[in-house]
């Protein structure tokens, strides 16, 4: 009976799915066009000497100027008392342009320009949110501004982006996109998280341009707060050397992102007593308790409490 | 047709069918009657805002055969109906004012019962505010069953009872984290903005523990921490390309994650349940047989071994994390810009009832049962000054400099009283409670970092640009603690001062406007290090290049070699992470494309290390004379090596504009070795294979009408063998059928 039901059931389906695509839409009468944002809405600009104002770009550039009015740089038009430009914010007096009957050496372009003009350009306006961008490994790398954005032509709206997080990234970074596929690894391609919630492609103070948290801590207790501390016992590595001394946070063959895939091994490498006068925590646990073939397999099966514990100073608790 | 189908179709896939059809059906129906009145595919102007929306219904269905612990923990994507993913635009249009907003855009993606959820909603008006949420959620199940496992060979028994292998984690995770974050900001294009926000991140769930006390029991660890933060900041621009922000941020974390007894898998004579440790991998030492009946269910326990009746354990902590951040941007002087910003946060910690209480035998020290109460306090300040500046010097000269000044003190304090008492059997009540043990203990951690950066860059052509920094470091770092322990064996302080400095060397080309190669080598040396495992000298070289010969062709590859060194005598630390990779990205016709990527990537690391083991793995080197070592008997070198390849293919075909579908492969693959330092180890995910085949379809039936179907294959298969636990090894297909409406 559950059988005859299913296969009559997605017999009638079909049809109906026709049906459904034969609902006439709504008619025309009485719906308004879509029309863009009228970018003259605001109090026209006076002509200063060299601009001609944006509705004057949109008689030739229709297509962009139509698209313009979703484009958060649609907000450059209410600046300055609502006297703001558009286009030749950015694009520079458009009067020579236009005079010239479109001639392109004539106004600013960014596809020709270099990246430190494309860079003077955006960061006239977005300096203050991205100051450390000339001196960040993408600066010096030679990249500009419209390498990863691209104001008219963008897949996300949101950062106007070329195309979205990671793929945009992996375009350059092919070496990062092996680390993400490996069994464990952060959720960056299920979309959960993006390179930018660790990172700040714009440069930060810090290395790798990674973020750090407001309480001026590792970028990964924003998610992992547990870890942040302070503690009474600190695992004292975690907070000077950093969570990668034992952690691949991008992926990894190993469990939790472990550097090594034998939790003993990773322990053992700096808690040995093989040059005790160099390293002040060179000391080799010892005993029956900590023999290896025993149960102690793992150091955290007793010493779960790893990145810290505020009653145990040997972490057991 | 129908008695075809009455025939052909299996009776397992019926009951899917059936809850899937009833889900999607009930969605059909809402979309068909949203279809009555349907709008434009490309949207419509209601009210006077354009209005564009999307939605994707349908479900998955999963059919996986092997380890379900292993599938959960790597893909976790179960059968079921979903919310694929939804979007909704509005933006003003016309010359009305609108009292909210001129633009909203919200999207979602995963609901229904898929382990990864997110929703983002943007909103702003003009000049008025901006306003930016998320929320994400990630359900994480974790079961790798070699993670923390004893390994438990076969055949340990007792009077008839075979004590079983740990065919789980003990220290598996299943929670769900939650991550709201919300950001506004007023008046985002004015001389004086200012910005608000809140996050919360909660994160909760049961999780495996463990405890030791003479034998080790399992824990169930009741995972509930949240962190509550919010942002009050101010942005003042006084003049020209110049920014001035001041912000305050106060972060809230609570600590309520508890810990209970689990894995009572035996009783007592008297029938109180019991364990006597879940990581027997001989048969425990008692006074007489560990198991007094195997022939009971469950099996008794002698009550004389370690073991544990009863365990608990309550630490609720809070800690306050304020931070007050000045910073400021400035370019107005003529080719300078520079940046900088200082940072104060004073933490403070509070655990004020810390509760434990066991209930058991330790039989070294006679422990029959103890209560331990007390509490804990620590504080972090917190101190950070940065400072850049980039001078540009003439048209092809810069030189830029940047300056960094942390510097944390941790002080803190633990008292614990414990009042035991003494038993030499779990079936006696335990002895009088005994005068309480009070422990104490002052710590400190602290760390100041100088780093200053000095970097010339010239523009020795449009074509070429090279840059020479040179980085100089210094660390000192102090520890002390009143709490002495076997790992702090030199006194209970120290302070160590590390000097470090490097040289960095940058070249940009681009040989034409498709061509940019990038690349740089850094090396650097300190005087000593924190670890044996920090380098003393560090080379990295990266290189990167892009050719982009037409629109619709990107190709790319990257070299990226860190190797890192601590030559240090008896330690002879080395490690690398090499990677070589490439990519191509081809769309020639609107009708096919490739994408294509091979990655070759080697993880490498040694340390010297003493370790006792009895009995001995294969090949262990006893400890030479003089090494060290103290009681440990074997010196290894913790040689670890993890060749890696990665490779995805992608082919997109597009035949007609109403018809899209891609079909690809992917696979990462390991054959890694590691030292062996117990006789049962096995490479586990070392020596594995991860790969996920897949094609979608996607049909468009009528503008703004796409029926698309996925079909998604994850195979997951060790090398190596299993070891004293369950395979691992897992095959899942995953079909998802949705209808995607635009309107």
């Amino acid at each position: 009976m559950k059988r005859l039901f299913m296969c009559v059931a997605l017999i009638a389906l079909l049809p109906g799915l026709w049906k459904t695509a034969g609902v006439n839409a709504a008619g025309k009468n009485g719906q308004q066009g879509t029309t863009p944002q009228n970018l003259s809405s605001a109090p026209a600009a006076a002509p200063s000497s060299g601009y001609v104002g944006s509705d004057t770009c949109m008689t030739c550039h229709a297509d962009v100027a139509k698209s313009f009015a979703t484009n958060p740089h649609s907000k450059l038009a209410l600046m300055h008392g609502g006297k703001g430009a558009t286009c030749e914010s950015c694009h520079g007096p458009g009067k020579a342009h236009v005079d010239g009957g479109g001639d392109v050496t004539k106004i600013f372009r960014f596809d020709k320009a270099s990246a430190k003009q494309i860079d003077e350009t955006c960061l006239g306006c977005h300096a203050g949110a991205h100051p450390n961008f000339e001196r960040s490994p993408h600066g010096e790398a030679g990249l500009s501004c419209t390498s990863c954005h691209s104001i008219h032509k963008f897949d996300t709206e949101a950062s106007l982006l070329k195309a979205s997080q990671p793929m945009l990234c992996y375009t350059c970074h092919t070496d990062v996109r092996p680390a993400f596929a490996q069994p464990f690894h952060h959720k960056v391609d299920e979309g959960l998280m993006t390179c930018s919630d660790c990172h700040d492609p714009h440069g930060t103070f810090g290395s790798n341009q990674l973020r750090s948290t407001a309480d001026q801590n590792a970028v990964c207790t924003k998610c992992h707060t547990e870890t942040a501390g302070p503690f009474v016992y600190e695992h004292p590595v975690i907070k000077t050397e950093g969570c990668t001394s034992c952690h691949s946070p991008h992926g990894s063959q190993n469990a939790r992102l472990l550097n090594v895939s034998n939790i003993n091994t990773l322990c053992l490498q700096c808690h040995s007593e093989t040059n005790m006068s160099a390293f002040p925590h060179a000391v080799s646990p010892t005993g029956p308790v900590h023999s290896q073939a025993a149960q102690y397999v793992a150091c955290t099966n007793c010493h779960t409490q790893i990145h810290g514990s505020n009653a145990s100073p040997q972490f057991f608790k | 047709m129908t008695l075809i189908c009455l025939y052909w179709v299996p009776d397992e896939f019926l009951s899917w069918f059936l809850r899937l059809a009833r889900g999607i059906g009930i969605m059909l129906l809402l979309l068909t009657a949203i279809g009555a009145s349907a709008q434009d595919p490309n949207g419509t102007v209601k009210d006077g805002y354009a209005i564009h929306q999307s939605i994707d219904l349908g479900g998955r269905i999963v059919d996986y055969s092997g380890s379900g612990e292993m599938y959960d923990t790597l893909v976790n994507l179960q059968s079921g109906p979903r919310v694929l993913s939804q979007t909704l635009d509005m933006h003003a249009v016309g010359k009305t004012k609108y009292p909210f907003f001129d633009t909203l855009m919200t999207n979602s993606s995963g609901y229904g019962g898929d382990p990864n959820n997110f929703t983002m909603l943007r909103m702003s008006k003009g000049k008025l505010y901006d306003f930016q949420g998320m929320f994400r959620r990630d359900r994480q199940y974790f079961d790798y069953n070699l993670f923390d496992n004893p390994l438990i060979p076969d055949g340990v028994t007792s009077n008839g009872y075979t004590f079983p292998q740990v065919t789980s984690s003990p220290h598996l995770f299943n929670t769900v984290r939650r991550m709201t974050d919300t950001n506004l900001t007023l008046f985002p294009v004015s001389k004086v903005s200012v910005r608000v926000g809140y996050s919360q991140n909660i994160m909760q769930g049961p999780t495996g523990s463990s405890i030791h006390m003479g034998t080790e029991a399992l824990l169930l660890q009741n995972w509930r921490n949240s962190t509550d933060n919010w942002l009050g900041a101010v942005d003042w621009k006084p003049f020209s390309k110049t920014m001035i922000t001041y912000e305050e941020y106060v972060t809230h974390y609570k600590g309520n994650t508890s810990w209970q007894l689990t894995g009572l898998n035996m009783q007592l004579s008297n029938g109180a349940p019991a364990t006597i440790g879940f990581d027997n991998i001989t048969v425990p030492s008692c006074t007489g047989a560990a198991i007094v009946s195997s022939s009971t269910n469950p099996p008794t326990a002698n009550a004389t071994c370690n073991g544990y009746l009863q365990y608990s354990r309550y630490e609720p902590t809070r800690t306050l994390f304020p931070t007050e951040e000045f910073r400021f941007q400035s370019s107005n002087i003529k080719n300078v810009q520079m940046n900088g910003r200082i940072r104060y946060t004073g933490a403070n910690m509070n655990l004020p009832e810390y509760n434990e209480y066991f209930n058991g035998i330790e039989t070294r020290t006679k422990l029959r049962a103890a209560t331990t109460t007390g509490y804990s306090t620590a504080k972090r300040i917190n101190v950070s000054a940065d400072y850049g500046i980039v001078w540009q010097v003439s048209n092809r000269i810069s030189l830029s400099d940047q300056y960094d000044f942390w510097d944390f003190r941790q002080p803190a304090f633990n008292s614990l009283s414990e009042v035991d008492q003494s038993g030499a059997s779990m079936l006696a009540a335990p002895g009088a409670p005994e005068a309480p043990v009070v422990t104490s203990a002052n710590t400190f951690l602290g760390q100041k970092t100088e780093t200053n950066t000095l970097t010339a860059a010239w523009l020795a052509s449009s074509k070429a640009s090279i840059s020479l920094g040179y980085r100089y470091r210094y660390r000192d770092i102090d520890r002390s603690s009143t709490a002495v322990t076997d790992a702090l064996p030199n006194g209970t302080a120290y302070t160590l001062g590390i000097h470090e400095n490097g040289g960095i060397l940058g070249i940009a080309l681009r040989p034409t406007n498709q061509w940019r190669i990038n690349g740089s080598i850094e090396a650097s040396y300190a005087n000593r290090t924190y670890t044996q495992i920090s380098p003393r000298a560090l080379q990295h070289y990266n290189f990167r290049a892009r050719y982009k010969p037409k629109d619709w062709a990107t190709i790319s590859g990257a070299f990226n070699d860190l190797e890192r060194r601590n030559n240090v005598l008896y330690v002879n630390h080395l490690d690398h992470s090499r990677s070589v990779t490439m990519g191509a990205s081809l769309m020639p016709s609107e009708h096919y494309g490739l994408d294509i990527n091979y990655g070759y990537m080697d993880i490498f690391s040694r340390t010297d290390l003493c370790y006792a083991s009895t009995p001995a793995p294969e090949g262990a080197v006893p400890v030479p004379s003089g090494t060290g070592c103290g009681t440990n008997t074997y010196l290894g070198n913790g040689y670890y090596d993890a060749p890696t390849q990665y490779g995805s293919i992608g082919i997109t075909l597009i035949p007609i504009k109403t018809f899209r579908s891609t079909v690809g492969y992917r696979v990462s693959a390991v054959d890694g070795t590691t030292e062996t330092l117990n006789p049962r180890q096995v490479p586990g995910s070392l020596q594995s294979q991860y790969q996920s085949p897949y094609l979608n379809v996607a049909w468009t039936f009528r503008p703004g009408w796409v029926w698309k179907a996925d079909w998604n294959y994850y195979g997951y298969g060790e090398g190596g063998p299993v070891g004293p636990t369950l395979p691992r090894n897992f095959r899942g297909n995953i079909y998802t059928i949705s209808m995607h409406y635009e309107f």
